[in-house]
């Protein structure tokens, strides 16, 4: 019954995926920084014929980039610029340069929530435009891919030539969800790219191995000899300090209550971050009196929780061991000394070369 | 001969945190609270070489706890980059992430660029005493983790690494009360052996256009036996609507020196899928459901809920051999002045029963409000004040406040 369940289940899941990649296909949209991208595309443009076929400077059609000192100021060059060169074509031709007669709204300044001052960039640290908006002068028509992701900032902004806080460039670091982390379960699916760390993870763009740590420091460490009461979960700060107040917890303020709940139902690998059984001795198992207080499963009230004799099945206990072992071995952390097991399980040993 | 001065940099990160609460392990008994913690990062070096500090002290200053007081050190070490244009050394306390390797070590790492397609690398050293205190463990020889990781990229879409993990924990003693099987209860001093893994893992992912492939198998060399596969799809429509499924085997991670390994033990599977969908780059839906199949029981996981710029709201259930429970979360931040000022409140509230025979549903509720304010870019201060309500805690209100500051210098 459970297998023909498991592969119900791996079809409905799999199947409508098989469908899903055989119909994909949109396109690659870069992030659009929250810029007014519908407006502009409308334009028809070429950066290439402007740069290369006719010679043009940046700073003829794009002056206000020289002096901005703000990523909200609109530096696309109005009517009147392109007048200074297309005077005839202005005033009779409207789709000389216009995709759509009924769009002819000015352009609405975008709203990006980073600090960054062309003037600074241009000045003091002498850069190209292209350093920036790479290929631009082979682009044929508007369009997002010419914006600066945030990688090419790190090519200066790595801690080394500059800093790579988060706070110097961005307003709000405490909102920042990238394209990547948008979907269901990221805390779930971040390791196939923290495992292989192959030549396409760029996750050091914005994290350290500090960050990381926030979870993932107490793996390895040895077992805690000090009082239990040091185990209660204090949901105390986050170590790294990049991670704000308002992002969304690992755990909820509550969830020394209800982590059994995520346990059993393998929501994570609890042992990613903690160490494994160690941690949960700590509470569960360290100098209780003999199971009989909190905090005890009520499966081990129940009346044939344990059935002794060779036949007997061994009642309750036996059916949960086996079924989810690491739940037993989260509160019985034996390493074949507790006699919790042995009391009665005289003939076993452990397994292993 | 080239020029041997290279620019410095120093750059850190301080971090002084105050939480105020009072708890209650006892019935009737209570202690206040006040705990204080000085998070600090410094970081100095140059193209080639870094030196890198992140720690922590911690301290209460009204109700002392057991080893209060203490420095937790996570990262301190050496760095030395592009040794021959291709190797980076790193000698000191580091966290290592390799595979099936994970943790943080008092060692050595070194990692290599053999080729353009080829990486390697490779670490070795004592585990962290307890409370990552700086000073290294007792016993090196029963504490150590080692291993290594290849990952072939013959290009951008394909990575394929193989892994191997191995380590060894001296595990210290403790007395316990523990009953016969008549019911007679006597002191026990556990003295545990040591416990033991080893592991090769095999990662691979894929992507091919719109859609990853990801799988993954860790071979627990020791029990002779699969402990982990998994394999995972990613596939996006579009830009903007994306689905996800994984199915997952996972066999019960023991030591192999555990009792636990002697026994017969079941594994289980686990189903799981779900999608993410940007209405508008400010409003986005996401949805999850898993199932996880035991010998003789199952248990589901799932997840509803939505995203937009300045807020979230989702719904979880979990139900079956797991226990049951319904939740509400809920979280609303608001950015004013360019982000000078942020509101955020924080709710969440739960009906669960941690056992499918449980009488009555416990309910838990908590919730937060703060304020954060950022006078400039360098200087963070995060206020909140939180309040918990469930059945051990009637009203628990407690305080928490942040200043973080940071600074990078050039010489």
């Amino acid at each position: 019954m459970q297998r023909r369940r498991l592969i119900i289940s791996l079809a409905i899941v799999f199947a409508p995926l098989a469908v899903v990649m055989m119909v994909a296909g949109g396109s690659d949209q870069p992030s659009s920084w929250n810029d007014p991208v519908e407006q502009w595309v409308t334009i028809k443009f070429s950066h290439k014929q402007h740069l290369v076929d006719v010679g043009a400077e940046c700073s003829q059609c794009h002056a206000a980039a020289q002096t901005s000192e703000n990523a909200n100021d609109l530096m696309l060059p109005k009517k009147a610029q392109c007048a200074e060169c297309h005077s005839a074509e202005v005033e009779s031709d409207c789709m000389f340069c216009h995709t759509a007669a009924d769009k002819y709204e000015p352009y609405a300044a975008p709203k990006r929530e980073v600090r960054f001052s062309h003037k600074q960039h241009i000045e003091a640290s002498q850069l190209e435009c292209a350093a920036c908006h790479a290929g631009i002068e082979a682009s044929e028509k508007p369009s997002l891919a010419f914006l600066p992701v945030m990688s090419s900032c790190n090519s200066c902004h790595n801690d080394v030539k500059v800093t790579n806080a988060c706070e110097s460039c961005h307003t709000q670091p405490e909102t920042l969800l990238p394209l990547s982390h948008q979907q269901a379960n990221w805390a779930k699916e971040h390791k196939r790219l923290v495992r292989l760390e192959g030549l396409s993870n760029d996750c050091a763009v914005c994290h350290s191995d500090n960050f990381c740590q926030a979870c993932h420091a107490d793996v390895t460490t040895q077992f805690t000899r000090g009082s239990r009461t040091r185990s209660v979960a204090e949901n105390r700060p986050s170590l790294s300090g990049g991670q704000a107040l308002v992002k969304p917890r690992v755990h909820d303020l509550n969830f020394v209550f209800t982590h059994a709940l995520d346990l059993r139902s393998k929501q994570a690998d609890c042992y990613s971050c903690h160490n494994q059984q160690t941690f949960c001795s700590d509470c569960h198992a360290r100098n209780q009196d003999a199971g009989f207080a909190a905090p005890f499963p009520l499966s081990h009230r129940a009346a044939d929780f344990v059935r002794l004799g060779k036949g007997s099945g061994g009642g309750q206990h036996a059916t949960l061991a086996r079924r989810d072992m690491e739940s037993c071995a989260s509160c019985h952390d034996v390493e074949g000394r507790d006699p919790v097991c042995v009391t009665c399980h005289l003939d076993l040993a452990p397994k292993g070369k | 001969m080239p020029a041997l001065v290279l620019a410095q940099t120093f750059s850190g990160r301080v971090t002084s945190a105050f939480y105020a609460f009072e708890r209650s392990d006892t019935a009737n008994v209570t202690s206040r609270h006040a705990r204080g913690y000085q998070v600090f990062q410094f970081d100095y070096g140059n193209e080639n070489i870094a030196f890198r500090t992140f720690g922590q002290f911690d301290n209460d200053f009204s109700t002392r706890l057991a080893g209060d007081g203490k420095v937790r050190m996570y990262n301190f070490h050496l760095a030395l980059k592009n040794i021959a244009q291709r190797v980076e050394l790193k000698l000191g306390r580091q966290p290592v992430f390799a595979g099936a390797g994970i943790g943080t070590i008092d060692g050595a790492q070194v990692k290599v660029r053999a080729a353009r397609w080829l990486h390697l690398k490779a670490f070795g050293g004592g585990l962290l005493p307890a409370d990552q205190r700086f000073q290294i463990i007792d016993e090196l020889k029963k504490n150590y983790m080692a291993g290594g990781q290849a990952v072939l990229s013959p290009n951008a879409d394909w990575n394929i690494g193989l892994s191997y993990f191995n380590k060894h924990q001296r595990r210290a003693g403790y007395n316990a009360l523990r009953a016969d099987s008549i019911g007679n209860v006597f002191s026990l001093f556990v003295e545990p052996s040591d416990r033991a893994y080893e592991f090769t893992s095999l990662d691979a992912s894929w992507n091919v256009r719109r859609t990853s492939f990801y799988g993954r198998g860790d071979y627990d060399m020791i029990g002779d036996q699969l402990s982990r596969a998994e394999f995972s799809i990613r596939s996006e429509v579009s830009s903007n609507l994306v689905f996800n499924g994984s199915y997952t085997f996972r066999s019960p991670r023991l030591p192999w020196n555990s009792i636990f390994s002697a026994f017969d033990i079941e594994n289980n599977h686990e189903v799981e899928g779900g999608f993410y969908f940007r209405h508008k780059p400010t409003l986005r839906f996401y949805g999850n459901a898993a199932a996880i199949f035991y010998s003789d029981d199952e248990s589901f996981r799932f997840t509803v809920g939505s995203e937009c710029n300045f807020g979230s709201l989702s719904f979880v259930n979990r139900s079956g051999y797991a226990g049951n429970l319904n939740g509400i979360n809920a979280s609303l931040y608001y950015p004013l002045n360019n982000g000078k000022f942020m509101p955020n409140a924080q709710l969440s509230w739960a009906s669960y029963k941690l056992e499918a025979k449980a009488g009555s549903r416990e309910s838990l509720f908590s919730g937060a409000a703060g304020l954060l304010l950022r006078p400039w870019n360098v200087l963070t201060i995060d206020s909140q004040l939180q309040y918990l309500h469930n059945r051990f805690y009637a009203n628990d209100a407690r305080f928490l406040v942040r200043l973080q500051y940071w600074f990078f210098k050039k010489t």
